[in-house]
């Protein structure tokens, strides 16, 4: 396989220590590539001090597979740009995420959405511009491979009656050679096991968020007459478990005043429900500004104080057996991608998700075809972050969150204070993945 | 003990654009992020 070249190590490798029983193994992760290994600390150091050619064949073709090890004469930078490129200019994938309603059911003080809320109208997506995007889908049928859909809102079961010819309308997509995948981001009080037995056969994934055990949750999610919501979300989740097995995941929103709370609800759901085995798995983040403070300028950024916060809540759902999903992971994201977008009920569509009702990137029209009006649009898609390149976190951050990068006024925000904590967040992702298979049980 | 265990095999291209943690938790990180 080495034809004679000299290899090198790869530039864009994290690598931590994780012992299980007897065993130590270091677990490497290549940011670029993506791939994850654990190998013995015998490996790493014949890695580690460029002793390649003592690695046995088969290993070390694999790790050249697996992008960890290249040819010596390789820019890396340069393999590097052309990846991430294929990827954010990669025409066969489009990625949506469709505000099904302006309307919320909820009046949670926190909510970023405070534009949208502003709005002082409720409007719903209608059946006509439903059509409307589906045609956008059709025209680019040729070339499309897969459509992935985020719905949400306001909240996106008040409009049930669309969102459920979406989603069907969705599914007969696979009739064209095109695969869907949609999710569905919910407060959870509609989801009725009813809706939950209409929409299971199509929706891969469902996120629901719970803020903390009875009275925090309430305080922090409540209906717009004061009225807690904890006992319907939970009766809805309860009940539709079973049908959503290893599909929802419950989020929750934290701060340092409902984190120990928040703690009491995943040892709850473990000890009365079982959750830990059933969810596909739970996430957090950090409670942010709203959508009016970050325009006007209130600067945001994962510091090392929130961090270590992510760090104590996520090192708590994982020693209570809950899966999570790999929390290095920020960028590229869609606003990068040249066809992914946030699109609103009147058909403006957005780079983000975050920029909703805020001065759109163009709109879908009536043939379906996407309108391009900002220039915004296209600097985000070309924008190659200075950082890119050659940060070791570069591929996985890409400059880091493009809403909140607006508050600084600047096109980055760096997520380096937090990214420092990989060897944390790393060992809690294998520890709830991967830990029976590094034990030897499959 | 083996020297190599693969755990997730990466892509070669990124042929799905990530969709950010911060409104999208569910299908962050591609196909299979729980």
């Amino acid at each position: 396989m080495t034809n004679g070249n000299k290899f090198k190590v790869s530039r864009y490798i994290l690598d931590i220590p994780y012992d299980v029983r007897d065993k130590k193994y270091i677990i490497l992760f290549n940011t670029l590539s993506r791939s994850l290994v654990a190998v013995s600390e015998k490996t790493w150091k014949k890695i580690k001090n460029n002793n390649l050619k003592e690695i046995p064949a088969e290993i070390f073709n694999e790790l050249v597979n697996l992008g960890f090890l290249l040819p010596e004469e390789l820019e890396e930078r340069e393999v590097a740009r052309t990846r991430i490129n294929l990827s954010k200019y990669n025409p066969t994938h489009m990625g949506m995420f469709v505000n099904m309603t302006s309307r919320c059911n909820l009046a949670c003080p926190y909510c970023y959405q405070d534009l949208r809320k502003n709005l002082n109208i409720n409007r719903d997506l209608t059946v006509e511009n439903w059509n409307k995007i589906m045609k956008l889908i059709f025209k680019k049928e040729d070339i499309l491979k897969k459509v992935s859909v985020v719905f949400f809102g306001g909240e996106p079961l008040l409009n049930y009656t669309v969102l459920k010819k979406a989603v069907l309308d969705l599914d007969s997509i696979k009739n064209m050679g095109i695969k869907s995948t949609m999710a569905i981001i919910t407060n959870g009080t509609l989801f009725s096991k009813q809706i939950g037995q209409e929409l299971s056969p199509y929706i891969d994934s469902i996120q629901i968020t719970l803020n903390g055990m009875k009275s925090t949750h309430n305080k922090m999610r409540p209906y717009p007459d004061g009225r807690g919501t904890f006992d319907v979300i939970l009766k809805n989740l309860v009940d539709n478990i079973d049908q959503y097995t290893h599909k929802i995941v419950i989020r929750s929103n934290i701060n340092e005043s409902n984190i120990d709370s928040v703690k009491s609800l995943l040892k709850y759901l473990k000890e009365e429900y079982d959750l830990h085995r059933l969810l596909r798995g739970v996430s957090f983040e950090y409670i942010f500004p709203t959508q009016t403070s970050i325009c006007i300028g209130e600067s945001y950024k994962l510091s090392q104080h929130i961090s270590k916060l992510l760090i104590e809540i996520y090192t708590h759902a994982v020693d209570l057996g809950y899966s999570i999903g790999n929390p290095l992971i920020f960028g590229p994201c869609m606003a990068s991608h040249a066809f992914s977008f946030a699109v609103d009920e009147r058909l403006n569509v957005y780079k983000c998700p975050g920029f909703l009702y805020s001065t759109p990137d163009g709109y879908i029209d009536k043939e379906g075809n996407l309108i391009i009006t900002s220039s915004r649009w296209y600097s985000l898609i070309n924008f190659e972050p200075p950082c890119a390149l050659t940060c070791k976190f570069g591929p996985i951050c890409y400059g880091g969150c493009k809403w909140m990068a607006t508050a600084s006024k600047s096109q980055i925000s760096c997520n380096i204070e937090h990214l420092r904590n990989y060897n944390a967040f790393l060992t809690l992702y294998i520890r709830s993945r991967y830990q029976k298979l590094l034990e030897g049980e499959q | 003990m083996e020297e190599l265990i693969v755990l997730e095999r990466g892509s070669t291209s990124f042929d799905e654009p990530n969709f950010c943690g911060v409104f999208c938790n569910p299908i962050k990180g591609g196909d299979n992020p729980y």
